[in-house]
């Protein structure tokens, strides 16, 4: 399905199997650019395998990712990541012992500065560089909320503002695509709504998210389409109001919660 | 006063070893327990040219440098891709492979006999053969050694290297090649542990294998824990108080036999005392959390 613009990330025939078992089959599915998508299924239905294959953590057994018209199989995680792949965690990992707004300035590229030899001569265009990123840097975290924390460790923030922080620097590295694994989860009401903000204003800048989310309230409230998977399978794809009624999608996935909960 | 130039000559070896030590092992967490590999390369490296190709000794110092730097890329190669433990047995295992070459290659290095006779460093027309006259040397290459590393630290170079101890998938996703910037730190270390090598060799002027065992890698890694892994003011202090402190031992009245191995005694009970009370070290900043 498409709604408006053009394509941004196409995911073609992905496949991929764990020592036999069969994690992901013939995933296919095109995002456009500025749209928000989210991504749900059971525990196990293969979201997060997704997020790795793309963003080159793992190797397919078949299939292809294509990103800008670039076709990312086979690469290094780095070069994908040049490439214009953003992606945080769903452990939500931050640099624990660097300051914020150092975990915020390590997103930012500026290869020229970051060699070695750089290092030992501290140029001036190093000193020039790390100023534009203190300044970016701190922009960022002020629109996060965090800029008061920017001096603490990372490891002294509370497990939202560590969501928020993981946020910010992947903002700072300005990917094309981003990939946001679960970036409600274990958030309180106000963080989660600062959280919505961010993700809505990423898709106004022409950007392409595509998150994972449980909450179906949430992904009811800011995604433009949602994408179901079930024991590695597309079961459903489609705008929130149709993938929530189809009887497909209720059997496997809201149907079953309703039975667990029962 | 001869022995009290000596050990200061000894400690600034060591902190040469252990600031460069601690950019792989404390600001990249790279566990590299191999450095006496790279410590023998280049001692040997600059011994064997100066004496079998007559070369000039400061020529050679540099020399070792460079091979320490092709080593220890060929081995960051190698290993760098190794997560956490296996990394510190490969490394730990080239130190062994190093040490029983030097041992048994005896056409070139001698074997246990050892390589007698290495012409001292000289300036001008002074030869630098006494521990006094080597002290300066040496302070010269502290303070080049701590420059660097604290420059490579305070870079944006030294924050994707801290970054990759922290997280390297999450490095990795942003856009750096991890394997890269290992190779590189690694290969750096491994160049100023090799001149800190040479500079010993030059310095004693005899050199056999004995001095290069694969256990001085975990005094070199002592070190820098003791001193605090990411401090390099850390890795000054540790590696002048485990030079000067075994010392002192020598002067409490016990017997040589005694001492030698009370030594390594007081190396475990160190090790055990950071474990229990400053896990950080000295001057670490590292917080638990």
């Amino acid at each position: 399905m498409e709604i408006g613009g053009k394509i941004n990330l196409s995911v073609q025939n992905l496949s991929i199997a764990f020592d036999g078992l069969q994690a992901l089959t013939a995933i296919s599915f095109d995002v456009t650019r500025g749209s928000i998508t989210a991504l749900i299924g059971s525990n196990g239905a293969g979201k997060t395998t997704i997020f790795n294959l793309i963003s080159g953590f793992l190797k397919p057994d078949s299939g292809s990712v294509i990103v800008a018209g670039k076709n990312l199989m086979g690469k290094r995680p780095d070069l994908i990541g040049s490439l214009g792949v953003g992606r945080t965690f769903q452990d939500c990992k931050v640099f624990e012992q660097l300051s914020v707004i150092d975990n915020v300035r390590l997103g930012i590229r500026d290869r020229r500065s970051e060699t070695f030899f750089s290092a030992l001569l501290q140029s001036r265009r190093l000193r020039e560089a790390e100023k534009f990123k203190t300044i970016r840097s701190l922009e960022l975290l002020d629109y996060a909320g965090l800029a008061d924390k920017r001096n603490s460790l990372a490891c002294d923030l509370s497990y939202g503002q560590r969501k928020l922080l993981e946020i910010c620097r992947v903002r700072a590295f300005d990917p094309q695509v981003y990939l946001l694994d679960e970036p409600f989860s274990g958030l309180f009401p106000d963080m989660a709504t600062r959280m919505s903000k961010v993700i809505k204003d990423l898709r106004d800048n022409e950007k392409t998210v595509v998150f994972i989310e449980h909450d179906m309230e949430v992904v009811r409230g800011i995604a433009d389409r949602v994408i179901v998977l079930d024991f590695g399978r597309l079961i459903a794809d489609g705008a929130p109001e149709s993938v929530f009624n189809d009887p497909a999608v209720l059997e496997a996935y809201l149907g079953g919660l309703v039975n667990y909960a029962s | 006063m001869e022995y009290f130039y000596h050990i200061l000559v000894m400690a600034g070896l060591y902190v040469v070893i252990t600031t460069s030590l601690n950019l792989a092992v404390g600001f990249t967490g790279l566990p590299a327990m191999g450095h006496s590999a790279f410590f023998l390369v280049g001692a040997y490296t600059s011994a064997l040219l100066a004496l079998k190709a007559g070369l000039s000794p400061w020529f050679t110092l540099f020399l070792s440098g460079v091979m320490g730097w092709s080593v220890g890329w060929i081995v960051g190669i190698l290993t760098v891709r190794l997560m956490g433990d296996f990394l510190a047995l490969a490394t730990f295992s080239f130190a062994v492979i190093c040490h029983s070459i030097a041992n048994n290659w005896s056409e070139l290095t001698r074997g246990p006999m050892g390589l007698p006779g290495i012409p001292s460093l000289s300036f001008w027309n002074i030869e630098i053969d006494t521990s006094l006259r080597f002290l300066p040397v040496v302070v010269g290459f502290c303070i080049m050694a701590v420059v660097i590393s604290s420059r490579i630290v305070s870079s944006p170079y030294g924050r994707i290297l801290q970054g990759i101890r922290e997280g390297e998938l999450v490095v990795f996703s942003l856009g750096l090649n991890v394997l890269r910037y290992k190779r590189q730190i690694f290969a750096f270390s491994a160049l100023c542990v090799a001149i800190a090598g040479a500079l010993y060799a030059h310095y004693i002027t005899f050199i056999d294998p004995s001095s290069f065992t694969p256990m001085e890698s975990f005094v070199m890694l002592l070190m820098v824990v003791f001193g605090g892994m990411g401090s390099l003011s850390g890795s000054v202090l540790g590696a002048v108080l485990l030079v000067v402190i075994p010392e002192a031992l020598r002067f409490t009245g016990i017997p040589g036999e005694v001492a030698a191995p009370l030594r390594q005694v007081l190396y475990g009970g160190i090790l055990i005392g950071l474990v229990l009370y400053r896990p950080q070290g000295l001057l670490g900043t590292f917080r638990w959390k």
